[in-house]
């Protein structure tokens, strides 16, 4: 008779299995305290890990939905500009240019500060400025949808595109504007402290360009310092047409002002904070001619940052204005 | 797990995992060692594991003990089963150690299968679940396999 192998497997296989003692055994050892402190310390370690995990999984979802939530905002802010009008027209036009010149030059006494055409005219860039900004925004809520344009894969480059174009704009606006008149004299000067830097403007009514070495100091002060004059950079940038000097510098280093006949330019002489805390301080600036004679500007700083004139210089200025009153005077419309 | 469970459960299951790992390691030693480290490793294991799935955890942590064991190289120093037999055979019967070593020809694959369902006790469909297998693949094991033990042990037989 054929003898069924899966019984006698059966059979045999229930053979193998624990003995008594060897149970007792194998749970005395995992019933061991060490065994316990072993694995729960285990345990530990791996529960911490999980927590671990999970506040990385929560903050990086979170991070993840933030990151997602920004890209889109910017490609729909991105989107929304490039469908933008160009702006072209000029914000500040040359009658409103001229009105903020007739304002302060239609006063009695002119103050000489803050208050002065080359400031005013600085005023009115930032004005210009922001309505140009004003401009583009109103321009950007009224601008149509282009749903078919395709340019939609550089979305930050036609962004940076579209503002180079309006700092181009704006440029060409500042050209077309007429230069400012200045007071008509060899050496005329408004002058003014900002932030610690002394601005001064400085005219060539003379048919032949002018150059000068330039250096400034304080003569009065046993602390004197001297300074180099700079070219501001908004002067550079922003009033290059107004300001048609240059400076360079020569073989030796030093400073060349150059003015063209019937130019005028601004400079600008940082003044150290210890100078400026003194007063009467007697400010010197000192032109030096390539040929000819030295010119010297004497300017008293006060406490408050302030540079006043002295008196004499303060009327020179007003007798060389009034000796040629200059065209928004003329205008009338102070 | 606490201590408590895991000593509950090497009451029930202890004989089990012992025979599972004895069905890849073909030595009682180191399926005793497999077995112990098993139930130790399941004190690792959150006590939020329900019972119905602490055995099927132990058979594979306990499978995967005895792999790692006959890749290492103590398993190259020890004696191989027919010289364990003849040394120290916990088997008087000799047609009961053929039948074993019958066993232990077949395929890996339908050894664990038929320890859970012949000796264990297991129903088919239990069998699959533990095993994570398919109903039909489990039938089908089983059923092969028992084809196979049969003509493996009148081989072992002759």
């Amino acid at each position: 008779m054929k003898t069924d192998a899966l019984e006698v497997y059966i059979r045999a296989e229930k053979q193998i299995r624990l003995t008594a003692e060897q149970r007792a055994e194998m749970l005395a050892v995992i019933g061991s305290p060490a065994a316990a402190e072993q694995y729960s310390e285990k345990v530990y370690r791996q529960k911490r890990r999980e927590i671990r995990w999970q506040r990385i999984e929560k903050w990086g979802g979170i991070a993840a939905v933030l990151t997602l939530v920004f890209c889109i905002g910017f490609l729909v802010r991105a989107g929304i500009r490039q469908n933008t009008v160009q702006i072209t027209a000029p914000a500040v036009s040359e009658a409103d240019l001229s009105g903020y010149l007739a304002h302060f030059a239609g006063k009695e006494t002119v103050h000489i500060g803050r208050e002065t055409p080359a400031y005013a005219y600085q005023q009115a860039r930032r004005s210009q400025q922001e309505d140009l900004r004003q401009m583009q925004q109103d321009a950007e809520l009224n601008a149509p949808r282009d749903s078919t344009y395709s340019g939609r894969f550089l979305p930050v480059l036609w962004w940076f595109t579209e503002r180079c174009i309006v700092e181009q704009n704006a440029l060409q606006t500042l050209k077309e504007c007429e230069p400012l008149p200045v007071p008509a004299q060899l050496l005329g000067r408004e002058y003014c402290v900002e932030d610690g830097i002394l601005y001064m403007t400085v005219a060539n009514t003379a048919d032949t360009p002018l150059d000068w070495f330039a250096e400034c100091g304080i003569t009065s002060d046993k602390t004197g310092f001297h300074a180099e004059i700079t070219m501001p950079q908004y002067a550079m940038s922003w009033l290059k047409d107004y300001y048609s000097g240059s400076i360079n510098a020569d073989a030796t280093g030093r400073n060349v002002l150059h003015i063209p006949a019937h130019g005028c330019m601004e400079i600008a002489v940082p003044v150290p904070a210890e100078q400026r805390d003194l007063t009467e301080q007697l400010l010197t600036l000192n032109f030096y001619p390539v040929a000819g004679e030295k010119l010297s500007y004497h300017i008293s700083l006060d406490s408050d940052e302030q540079v006043m004139p002295r008196a004499e210089e303060h009327r020179i200025l007003r007798m060389a204005v009034e000796a040629e009153p200059a065209p928004w005077e003329k205008s009338g419309l102070s | 797990m606490n201590q408590e469970r895991v000593a509950a459960s090497f009451q029930a299951n202890a004989d089990t995992v012992l025979r599972a790992a004895w069905h890849l390691t073909g030595d009682r030693g180191i399926a005793e060692d497999c077995t112990q480290e098993a139930f130790l490793r399941l004190m690792q294991q959150p006590d939020s594991m329900t019972d119905e799935h602490i055995l099927p955890w132990l058979l594979r942590t306990a499978k995967n003990l005895a792999k790692d064991y006959l890749r290492s190289a103590e398993h190259s120093r020890t004696v191989p089963l027919e010289e364990h037999d003849a040394a120290g055979d916990p088997f008087a019967d000799a047609s009961a150690r053929a039948a074993l070593r019958a066993v232990m020809r077949l395929p890996e694959k339908y050894r664990l299968p038929m320890q859970l369902h012949f000796v264990e006790g297991y129903t088919i469909d239990e069998t699959a679940r533990l095993l994570h297998l398919r109903l039909n693949t489990a039938a089908s094991l089983l059923r092969r396999g028992r084809k196979l033990l049969q003509k493996a042990y009148e081989e072992e037989m002759i």
